[in-house]
């Protein structure tokens, strides 16, 4: 079976790169309406309030940021903004926005609306999903009509990058300020949104269905398409079998799904590096974990590649780099990969100290290694790595515990507080930056508690400039001291494919949410 | 004064109940199967130790998806885990939640039923009309929040499935009750000073016995379901403690790959709850004595 996906797998990507797939036809035929599946009914239709994947998906089209990443090359491109620039130190970024854009209720959009956006992701009262980025935001300043400039208390060589990562969408102003509160707006959160991009509403039925037509005034060009349908449906298998009797056009698909769809002439299969990892995270405030040889020796206990190629047969890869190979520009720092030697793993850790005792656990001072593993329910590949990982760790003669919890629930609030003993999570790295939030002493997303000053160092020198090389060569350094000190276990860089009905183009090589921003460079072959 | 109570002779040629129950079973032909793959289902479980299958929880990913084979009689998951071994892990699980919730049900079930019936008025009221409301309640979601909750394990299932579950026995056990406290051995039992804890144990509740065992039969049947039903929306069993209903829920994901990993622990869901429902058919048959009068 993993055989057989890895050589289709194998032949798809040969295929693609031989046609050289990736290009963007800019010629397309006019017309047409393409049905894009939602797991679940947007939360909040108004993009920078907290929402799930499907508002980040469906706020996309409807609504610009003012930078955008490429999905065909991951490249930050100016969007709304039709340039920006620095200054020296990298604490005043101005935006200069396309002139004669308008918003889909013909009123023309302004930099007023992006200082109204601005303030309030930073008003504490609207909780936004991206309010950390904004916490080193001193003034957001209209210099004109479409000029903005935004100042930083310290230097940040990311933060236009950081507006194009969704959450950050413009909105528009002549609406929404009469409301004391964004939440108020209920209509235009749950329905009626107004937006700038290249859809707008038409038809919204909360639960089943949302329909979309080509915002006809879009300022990048009008959409290829005339609408987009989004239909709500929970189940992945579902979803394929929509796909498969035409009632939708483009889905993630998994690898187990893949037959279904396999020699189907009218489905075309992508596949695509999602820069992104599954990891093994250690709460380093557990005394447990706190000495890096203990980590190191628990990563030799894994056989992480058998166990890749068990969850995602043919499909990503794993290292011991914490910064994705999709990267291209990152030069990989030249570390050994941790190969699997539960020898080597039960030797490191009697150096720590750690030996069995009387029933083949490991004890130290009369403390067993005991912990468990949290899990979120509900992504199929982590539950089944936080089984193989329990087996692993229990054949070294640890005292391990598999906890499978609600990702709303436990999992979400022991991350939290920072309470789990260890989890399964994902961390996407599809910008430089991120690095920074999951590995700095204060990251936002440093969840596990890792810290070390030298990573904190070299990540501030990579915010304090804009040179690609130089930042290049210092994520290479933070590369050797990650590997030394590592904040978690690489498990996973995953591959991922989309699947769509073969008369659909320009289909990027990319996940369909981080596709979005692009979607009106979608078409419908006649 | 002691109270002598005899047994009543049987008749000549009356047949005992255990002899009816064989008679019914035998000629409920679904029944007869379903209690043949129960009998062998539980030998089969008792026996495992024994028997030359690895352990159910073992991971080994070199043999993932293998087919049947004198090592793995019904092949490997995904993890590469015999599936033989865990359907009879699964079923031990399974089977042991449902007996025990219904075991649960029942008990809450009739020590409310009979003091509704018994004492009637204002009990019989109060708790009636406790039990209407919580009938009122759809089950499955309070499930699903008592579940989210207090989280999934055998014991929270078996308790809430338990205490969600208790209304249906309650109401027809008060009926028998209602039934029989009328009748004239109750009213003897009672002018010979039998006080109101004898009568409802010793002399009333023995009496609504058949139903209560039917009763207990068809519950074992639907909270194996129920159970089967939350694990696969993965609020029941919580891995790695394998079950049907969580065996069906890892096997929806290989639908397209390995159908058959959703075969197993689906037929034997099928059979399991078909076997507790057909047998509460015939201890009906069995037990209650009208309807073995009009032959049904």
């Amino acid at each position: 079976m993993v055989r057989r996906f890895s050589h289709l797998l194998a032949a798809l990507a040969v295929t693609f790169a031989l046609s050289g797939a990736w290009a963007q036809n800019l010629d397309a035929p006019r017309g047409g309406v393409v049905q894009i599946p939602l797991a679940t009914t947007p939360g909040s239709l108004m993009p920078i309030l907290p929402s799930e994947l499907a508002s980040a998906i469906i706020n996309w089209t409807m609504f610009s940021p003012l930078t955008a990443v490429n999905p065909w090359t991951n490249e930050v491109e100016p969007y709304l903004a039709e340039r920006y620039d620095a200054n020296e130190d990298l604490t005043v970024w101005t935006f200069y926005l396309h002139q004669g854009v308008t918003w889909h209720d013909g009123e023309p959009l302004t930099a007023e609306d992006v200082k109204f956006t601005f303030d309030a992701i930073r008003d504490p009262e609207t909780a936004a999903t991206t309010a950390p980025d904004f916490r080193g935001v001193v003034d957001v300043e209209v210099v004109d009509t479409y000029t903005v400039r935004v100042t930083l208390e310290a230097s940040d060589g990311f933060f236009a990058d950081r507006l194009s990562l969704g959450g950050n969408e413009i909105i528009p102003k002549h609406i929404l300020e009469g409301f004391d509160s964004l939440y108020d707006a209920t209509e235009f959160i749950t329905r009626a949104p107004i937006g700038s991009g290249p859809f707008k509403m038409r038809n919204a039925s909360p639960g089943n269905f949302y329909e979309l037509v080509a915002n006809e005034d879009f300022f990048l060009g009008r959409p290829f398409l005339d609408g987009l349908t989004f239909r709500v449906v929970p189940d992945g298998n579902t979803r394929v079998t929509q796909l498969l009797t035409r009632q939708l056009d483009w889905v993630d698909l998994e690898a187990p799904q893949l037959p279904s769809v396999r020699n189907n002439p009218n489905i075309a299969v992508t596949t695509f590096d999602s820069l992104g990892y599954q990891l093994f995270a250690w709460n380093l405030r557990n005394p447990l974990f706190q000495d890096p040889r203990v980590r190191i020796a628990m990563t030799h206990a894994v056989d992480r590649r058998a166990m890749a190629n068990t969850v995602s047969p043919g499909l990503g890869y794993v290292d011991d780099v914490f910064i994705p190979a999709g990267v291209e520009w990152v030069a990989r720092p030249d570390v050994e990969y941790r190969e699997y030697d539960p020898e080597l793993a039960l030797q490191i850790l009697a150096e720590v100290g750690w030996t069995p005792n009387a029933d083949g656990i490991l004890e130290r001072d009369g403390e067993t290694f005991s912990f468990y593993i949290l899990v979120d329910r509900g992504d199929v590949q982590r539950e089944q790595m936080g089984l193989i990982l329990q087996q692993y760790f229990t054949d070294i003669g640890m005292d391990v515990e598999y906890i499978l919890a609600e990702r709303g629930g436990r999992w979400l609030e022991e991350t939290q507080q920072r309470t789990f003993d260890t989890r399964l999570a994902a961390f996407p790295l599809p910008n430089l930056d991120w690095a920074q939030r999951l590995y700095t002493c204060n990251g936002p997303f440093n969840s596990q508690s890792y810290c070390n000053e030298e990573v904190d160092r070299i990540f501030r020198a990579v915010l304090s400039t804009i040179d690609r090389e130089e930042q290049s060569r210092l994520l290479t350094e933070v590369g050797y001291v990650l590997h030394a000190d590592p904040p978690n276990m690489v498990l996973l860089w995953r591959d991922r494919m989309t699947a769509h009905a073969a008369d659909v183009g320009n289909i990027p090589p990319n996940n369909i949410k981080d596709s979005m921003p692009f979607s009106h460079l979608l078409y419908r072959q006649r | 004064m002691a109270v002598a109570t005899t047994t009543p002779r049987r008749p000549r040629g009356r047949r005992t109940q255990w002899q009816v129950f064989l008679s019914a079973l035998y000629r409920n032909k679904l029944a007869l199967f379903g209690v043949v793959f129960m009998i062998t289902l539980l030998l089969t479980m008792a026996a495992s130790p024994w028997l030359p299958i690895p352990s159910p929880t073992r991971i080994n990913l070199a043999a993932t998806f293998q087919p049947p084979s004198a090592a793995h009689w019904l092949g490997t998951d995904e993890n590469g885990r015999d599936v033989f071994a865990r359907l009879l892990a699964g079923g031990r699980v399974s089977i042991a939640v449902g007996f025990a919730a219904a075991l649960l049900t029942v008990v809450i079930g009739s020590a409310l039923g009979v003091l509704a019936g018994y004492f009637g008025g204002l009990t019989d009221r109060v708790i009636m009309r406790f039990t209407d409301g919580l009938l009122s309640v759809p089950v499955f979601f309070l499930l699903l929040a008592v579940v989210a909750i207090w989280g999934s394990s055998i014991t929270v299932l078996v308790v809430a499935l338990g205490f969600t579950r208790w209304m249906g026995p309650a109401r027809l056990i008060r009926g028998e009750i209602l039934r029989f406290k009328a009748m004239e051995y109750a009213t003897a039992a009672r002018a010979l000073g039998a006080g109101h804890l004898r009568l409802m144990v010793r002399h009333l509740l023995p009496q609504a016995m058949p139903a209560l065992i039917v009763a207990t039969s068809i519950g074992v049947g639907n909270v194996m379901l129920i159970e089967a039903g939350l694990s696969f929306l993965g609020l029941g069993i919580a891995p790695p403690t394998p079950s049907w209903g969580n065996m069906l829920t890892a096997s929806q994901f290989y639908m397209w790959t390995a159908p058959h990993l959703a075969v197993y622990p689906g037929v034997m869901i099928l059979l399991s709850v078909m076997t507790f429902n057909t047998l509460g058919d015939v201890l009906r048959d069995a037990l209650d004595p009208r309807l073995r009068s009009s032959g049904s």
